[in-house]
């Protein structure tokens, strides 16, 4: 029935592998390390699903390991997360010592046990099934096989997504879809929503004696379940969104999948940029960007912008025991050992994690950070730390906190490096104009932060077109024609240009004429304004995904306000969500950067970038972090975690 | 009287000479494991890492094994760094034995653990995926350029090598065409950092001579040499394919 079974550690090395009928499990297995565990999007529900695999995982986090299994995901196991918990425990009664001296030694033996544990739990599952089979003989079974089908799917699901976020049912239509696909129980069925509120309370009350029958009574499931399916029953359409957050929050996690494989520009690493207009620019504001740029990735990395100051205090004892944890390890825990054998080993048992992470969760509220990332992170956090050995002199908030820290500061570290002046000057020497397309929504900053850009781009000797593309808000032209002039102003010799039209025409031909015209005048970087928009505006969203659609930028920034929270995902999400939809292609062009502004005018609140970093996967590219042509900025992730 | 006083005195005087007791010994203990616990620092400071770097996929798991334990896994992306001996590939060597750190190939993990193992480094192998190293480029040169240009290495003439794994494929690059590759990224690299004709940037992060492209050579502090490797043999034993590395953590021994 699985497909296969894998115990690896977190180092990467495989310990014990099973393998079924369907070839190798690696990619498989490497998807779930790269979207999962790496992204902070773990939880719950532990499950992902993967070329038709549904895979699911269990960590141990005292000996750094990693359990997963993987199914054909029709089928709909309802044993794995009882079979992964006995396994778990029996692997470690087996191979603890081993285990302690981290031997890695050869655990081939374990396939018998193996055999054993996975003989047992499918036994137990089908007993638990016998029983309730006689008691809904009469149900039409096409319908209630649907919801108990859908209930499990949702196991593997994100509940949590179901934290009040409305306004999302445009995908179940496309959950539906999906669903069907792949799940042969399931017959088409018009409108989903139709479905679920003409089900009656029997209906569901069947359900929920079916699904806890199919599961077994004892084991780590069962209470979860529990509250689930009552909460199920007051709020039947909640269970649907649930799922469509589901589904997009899989999408976003494809979309970032294939912005990482298929785009190779990402953007500039761009230590250099802040140094050169140290460099070059007169003034006292240069001076502070000097410091902007030691900090980047050197030993002074405290002082991005005064806003963290007030922050450090809290965060240095943390960041010194991070870097001492960090030591430990790489020290082979000689004396680590030591210790360990006087004093006992102690674990971050479930219990005292609740309390510290619920503290934890309102710390990142606090931060501003979206409520419901919050949440995702901390769960993600708990499940990483549940059952990790603490270290003599460490105490479990400690120990959270320092891995929160680490979160954030994985999230707001790019994927790859990003060096925009290193793919601006490759796009020049291929003679192809470098072209970037602003959106986001309205008053946000985008064409203050397009001047810094393209004052930035002038710095560094390549010339500049800007396409003024807003040809909606009064006054936007003029504002871009005045921020030409004073660009030219600063770097004369013809290198900047405004490419303009007027209002009231359509966006998307402009940018391909400014384009084209770049390509005529030898301009290296064509920089693309557009209007702002709200992101529930259809028509003008559909506007910006054809301007995107029909003129292949090479890059996408979001820009957004440091000010924003909760809003912050609505935001992100429903722009990558217009790009996505209004585009044919396989893969669409979303957003590949964020610039983020209007830095200088919080105090400590870096919700913002962590909320958005998190959705779109993607980085941030930019920090503004004022309004003169200086105030442009790499974020230093440490300093602002 | 006399014998209850009697009773009452030394009972007196054999409650606090226990606590006196049971508190020396606690500090005798207390001091005993500080001085223990330095000693095992200290011990462990001398003992210096070689770090396995690079890209993600690149073979660094798979070299590690194969240094530390001499065998051949299936492996998966690291989450987390691993920490080994180079016991088995150096028995002739015996007591003259390497610290190998394989640091994961993510770059969202990778630089934390750099920047916390770098400091006791002596050595760094920097893993190319010979096979695709065409297509990553970029990647690879960004990080061997941050690598290169790390005042901490630069500094302390930290030699490097730049292993061109997955040699037993077929379509995998030579050493010196991965080089080649290697040298224009990076020349096209520096220049965002430093632009010479213009004077602009931070000098100090321009790798190698101003007036000509750059070439490996041109490195005066840090040696950088090439390896070919094959971390993956399905030849259970003799380390053939690693050869060259051995003879590199040899060097450092
Ligand atoms: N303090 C601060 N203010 C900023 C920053 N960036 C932009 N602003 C200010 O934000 C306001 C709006 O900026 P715009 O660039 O016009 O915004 P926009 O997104 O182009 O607006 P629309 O085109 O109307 O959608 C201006 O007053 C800017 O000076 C920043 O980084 N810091
Ligand atoms: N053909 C061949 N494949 C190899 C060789 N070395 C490693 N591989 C394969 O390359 C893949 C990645 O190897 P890993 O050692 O996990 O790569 P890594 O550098 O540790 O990757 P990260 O931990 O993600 O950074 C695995 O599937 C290995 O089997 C080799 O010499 N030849
Ligand atoms: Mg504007
Ligand atoms: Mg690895």
């Amino acid at each position: 029935m699985l497909d296969f079974f894998t115990i690896f550690s977190k180092g990467g090395i495989v310990l014990f592998y099973i393998q079924g009928t369907n070839g190798i499990f690696l990619p498989s297995v490497n998807a779930l390390i790269r979207s999962v565990l790496l992204e902070e999007r773990g939880g719950k529900s532990s499950s992902f699903m993967h070329d038709n695999l549904q895979l699911q995982y269990k960590l141990d986090n005292e000996f750094d390991l990693v359990f997963v299994v993987g199914y054909q995901n029709f089928l709909q196991l309802n044993y794995v997360d009882k079979f992964l918990s006995e396994i778990h425990l029996r692997f470690r009664d087996e191979y603890k010592n081993d285990l302690k001296f981290a031997t890695r030694g050869e655990y081939k033996k374990f396939a018998i046990c193996y055999e054993e544990v996975l003989t047992a739990v499918e036994e137990g599952a089908r007993e638990q099934n016998a029983r309730p089979k006689a008691m809904k003989t009469f149900q039409d079974s096409e319908k209630s096989k649907k919801t108990v089908a859908s209930l499990i799917e949702k196991k593997g699901g994100d509940e949590k997504k179901s934290s009040g976020k409305g306004g999302k049912t445009d995908n179940n239509g496309k959950v539906q879809t999906k669903k069907e696909q792949v799940e042969p129980l399931s017959t088409p069925e018009d409108s989903p929503k139709g479905t679920l509120s003409g089900k009656s309370d029997d209906e569901i009350m069947k359900n929920r004696e079916k699904l806890f029958g199919k599961r077994p009574g004892s084991g780590p499931t069962s209470p979860k379940a529990k509250p689930k399916a009552e909460k199920e029953k007051k709020t039947k359409q909640k269970r649907m969104w649930e799922q469509g957050g589901t589904y997009k929050d899989a999408n976003t996690l494809d979309f970032s999948k294939e912005k990482k494989n298929g785009e190779s520009q990402s953007g500039g690493d761009g230590d250099a940029q802040d140094s050169d207009m140290a460099i070059v620019g007169s003034g006292k504001d240069l001076a502070d960007l000097d410091e902007g740029d030691e900090n980047d990735y050197e030993s002074t990395e405290e002082d991005e912008s005064g806003s963290d100051q007030n922050e450090n205090s809290g965060t240095d004892a943390p960041k010194k025991k991070l870097v001492a944890a960090a030591a430990k390890k790489g020290f082979g825990g000689g004396m680590f050992s030591v210790f360990k054998g006087l004093v006992g080993s102690r674990t971050v048992s479930k219990e005292q994690l609740a309390p510290v992470i619920a503290k934890m969760r309102l710390a990142l509220i606090e931060k501003n950070v979206a409520a419901e990332i919050a949440e995702k992170l901390c769960q993600s956090v708990s499940e990483k730390m549940e059952g990790k050995a603490l270290g003599t002199f460490e105490g479990v908030a400690s120990v959270v906190k320092t891995a929160v820290q680490e979160a954030l500061v994985k999230i707001l570290t790019p994927k790859k490096p990003v060096n925009v002046l290193r793919d601006a000057l490759a796009a020049k020497s291929a003679g192809q104009p470098f072209v970037i397309t602003f959106c986001g929504v309205n008053g946000v900053g985008k064409s203050t932060n397009l001047a810094k850009i393209a004052f930035w781009f002038l710095e560094n000797q390549l010339r500049v077109l800007i396409a003024a593309c807003d040809t909606f808000r009064a006054g936007a032209v003029e504002q871009l024609r005045t921020h030409r002039t004073r660009l030219d102003a600063m770097h004369p010799g013809n290198n900047i240009h405004l490419y303009e039209k007027g209002y009231g025409k359509d966006a998307a031909a402009i940018a391909m004429e400014a384009i084209q015209y770049a390509r005529d005048n030898k301009y290296d970087v064509v920089l693309v304004d557009t209007a702002g928009r709200m992101q529930d505006n259809e028509p003008l969203m559909r506007a910006l995904a054809k301007l995107i659609k029909v003129n292949q930028p090479d890059m996408v920034l979001f820009v957004g306000e440091a000010l924003v929270g909760n809003e912050a995902v609505d935001q992100v999400v429903k722009f990558n969500q217009a790009l996505a939809d209004n585009s044919q292609a396989d893969q669409p062009r979303i957003i590949d950067g964020i610039v983020l502004t209007k830095f200088d005018t919080i105090d400590d609140k870096v919700g913002a970038a962590v909320s958005m970093a998190y959705i779109t996967g993607q980085p941030i590219v930019f920090v503004g972090t004022g309004q003169t042509y200086t105030d442009l900025k790499n974020l230093n992730t440490k300093a602002v975690c | 009287m006399s014998s209850s006083g009697g009773t009452g005195g030394p009972a007196d005087a054999t409650a606090p000479s226990t606590l006196l007791y049971s508190i020396s010994l606690l500090l005798f203990v207390g001091i005993a494991g500080l001085i223990f616990y330095f000693l095992i620092r200290k011990q462990s400071r001398k003992l210096q890492y070689v770090l396995l770097l690079g890209r993600n996929g690149a073979g660094k798991t798979a070299l590690f094994v194969k240094l530390t334990q001499d065998r051949s896994v299936l492996t998966v992306s690291s989450l987390v760094q691993n920490v080994g001996l180079t016991k088995d590939v150096m028995p002739r060597d015996s007591g003259r034995e390497v610290q190998l750190i394989d640091i994961p190939g993510f770059e969202r993990i990778r630089w934390d653990v750099w920047e916390t193992n770098k400091g006791l480094s002596k050595g760094v192998i920097f893993v190319v995926d010979s096979v695709t190293i065409g297509r990553d480029s970029q990647e690879c040169a960004d990080i061997l350029y941050r690598i290169l240009t790390d005042p901490e290495i630069q500094r302390r003439h930290i030699p490097i090598l730049v292993v061109c794994n997955k040699q037993d494929e077929v379509t995998a690059k030579d050493v010196e065409v991965v080089s080649d590759i290697l040298e224009k990224e990076l020349n096209s690299i520096r220049i965002t950092k430093y632009n010479p004709t213009t004077k602009k940037g931070n000098k100090s992060e321009f790798l190698g001579k101003v007036d000509q492209d750059f070439t490996f050579l041109q490195l005066r502090g840090n040696k950088v040499s090439f390896a070919k490797c094959t971390a993956r043999s399905d030849d259970p034993d003799g380390h053939e394919g690693v050869e060259a590395v051995v003879d590199f953590l040899r060097t450092l021994a």
